[in-house]
């Protein structure tokens, strides 16, 4: 091994490193024969093979390392994992139409009964009653639209600042009840008695559904209540504080008729 | 063949085997950048186990209704289990709304300490993530329209006020609740840690949580049902 890196010493130490000016070739004297005998030369020498293989090497190396990476690493499945998601997506959509059709025809089916007289009007008031409170049915009335979205200027250090998140949502929704709401729904979902709001990665999870911003936070009450509790100072103040430096959007608008869909998702009684 | 070709020959097979290595490698290393440069990838994960389990509950869903939608020609013809099948449900709807009194197997969580508001309706959603069956605060049922308002070291919630420190109870999955709560990075222990150590809190199993109805009136004075 000695002797070889010693040989290799020796035939670099042969090799003229000195740069060589154009302007000091006299092109005249430089014939083809003389450029083919070169080129030949050159070809024959084992320095060029010696650099070729080496390149081709840690070329073939690095190639073989990323491909070693790929069933460790999720990115080869990126493509198929969101058509995955998509797939899971509409099938999502599916499902929650048809339970929507379904929860209807129940509802009707129920309603028709109760015309037939085959159970008593007080059982059915108390039923609807119930499904009022529990967020069954849709619901009309004067109230409050809050928008609350993500910000677009940013401030450095201070991004997080401009981003809409779940707890922003979770204190707002208590301070409408504290001003007397009666029904909220945030982008049409229902907020029910057992209703989270939770930050999952960059989205926030409503009733096992995810959504993005802009939030839309519908509100059935006194209007001048709502708006007025949720506009007074000491109220929000980090929501407004951020909102005043265009860090996140907060819009709120009083409302003489809102609609507030009722809750679709798994019924734990129906 | 003479040498001059065969030289040739070998020095274009290497050219050809090294661009295609480059393009090879170059497409890799742009197709994972463009990934990476997404971070998409902790996302798309979570939500796929996200739509995966609330698909499999909508279809168990769709199940339950298909069932419950079929019974209704064989129910027609049975007016007193329909009468129970509504009775049922209209209890059931009672114990959920908060508005019957209810008895079960949960947990009690001792808050000591001063409590913000934030960190209030924090907790309060960190326990309806479990879902439970109900929840209760000093013995007193909270409702979805419940609102908790903390000042000057005290708990407004409802018509109610409680000093510190005070009891949560709640009824649903013992295993889930304790699990959940007492979790380290769990809710509790981050309230802690943001109070550095002030507000303490003890989580207890109990059989028999007795929480009696809402002590309100839930009116629908704007809300009125609709199509």
């Amino acid at each position: 091994m000695k002797k070889i890196i010693k040989s290799i010493l020796i035939q670099f130490k042969k090799i003229n490193f000195k740069r060589i000016n154009p302007k000091d070739i006299d092109w005249r004297k430089v014939n083809k024969k003389e450029i083919e005998k070169r080129f030949k030369k050159t070809l024959k020498s084992p320095y060029l093979y010696m650099v070729l293989g080496l390149i081709v090497g840690i070329l073939f190396t690095i190639q073989f390392k990323t491909e070693a990476k790929r069933p460790l690493n999720p990115v080869l499945f990126y493509n198929e994992l969101i058509d995955v998601k998509e797939d899971f997506f509409a099938k999502k959509e599916k499902l929650s139409s048809q339970i929507k059709e379904l929860q209807e025809e129940i509802r009707d089916k129920e309603s028709a009964l109760a015309d037939k007289n085959f159970v008593s009007k007080t059982l059915f008031d108390d039923l609807n009653n119930q499904e009022l409170i529990f967020g069954s049915t849709p619901v009309l009335g004067e109230g409050i639209e809050i928008v609350i979205s993500d910000g677009t200027h940013q401030i450095q250090d201070e991004f997080s600042k401009s981003l809409t998140h779940a707890a922003d949502l979770r204190d707002i929704v208590n301070l409408l009840w504290y001003s007397g709401a009666e029904a909220i729904s945030i982008n049409d979902e229902r907020i029910i008695y057992n209703t989270s709001i939770d930050c999952i990665v960059n989205t926030i999870m409503i009733n096992s559904n995810n959504y993005v911003p802009p939030f839309t936070i519908k509100a059935i009450g006194n209007r001048y209540d709502l708006y007025g509790v949720i506009n007074g100072s000491g109220k929000l103040v980090d929501i407004k504080k951020r909102a005043d430096k265009k860090q996140i959007e907060f819009d709120m608008k009083v409302q003489e008729n809102i609609r507030i869909e009722k809750y679709f998702g798994i019924h734990p009684i129906l | 063949m003479n040498r001059k070709n065969i030289t040739n020959i070998i020095i274009i097979f290497f050219i050809v085997i090294l661009g295609i290595i480059c393009v090879k490698q170059a497409k890799v290393t742009a197709k994972e950048r463009g990934i990476i440069k997404e971070e998409n990838m902790m996302q798309l994960a979570y939500e796929i186990i996200e739509s995966s389990d609330s698909n499999f509950n909508l279809q168990n869903e769709i199940n339950r209704l298909r069932v419950k939608n079929d019974s209704f020609s064989l129910d027609i013809k049975d007016k007193v289990k329909i009468k129970d099948d509504l009775e049922e449900k209209l209890q059931s709807y009672e114990l959920i709304n908060g508005v019957e009194e209810i008895i079960g197997r949960g947990v009690e969580i001792i808050i000591d300490g001063d409590i913000i508001t934030e960190e209030m309706v924090d907790l309060i959603n960190s326990i309806r993530n479990t879902k439970p069956e109900a929840i209760g605060i000093n013995g007193k049922r909270v409702i979805y329209r419940s609102y908790f308002l903390a000042k000057d070291g005290r708990l407004e919630f409802d018509n109610n006020n409680f000093g510190f420190p005070f009891s949560i109870q709640i009824i649903g999955d013992v295993d889930v609740l304790e699990n959940s709560l007492t979790r380290s990075g769990g809710i509790l222990d981050i309230i802690k840690q943001n109070s550095f150590g002030k507000i303490n809190s003890k989580v207890e199993v109990k059989d028999d949580i007795v929480l009696p109805a809402y002590n309100g009136k839930i009116s629908f004075k704007e809300a009125k049902i609709t199509n």
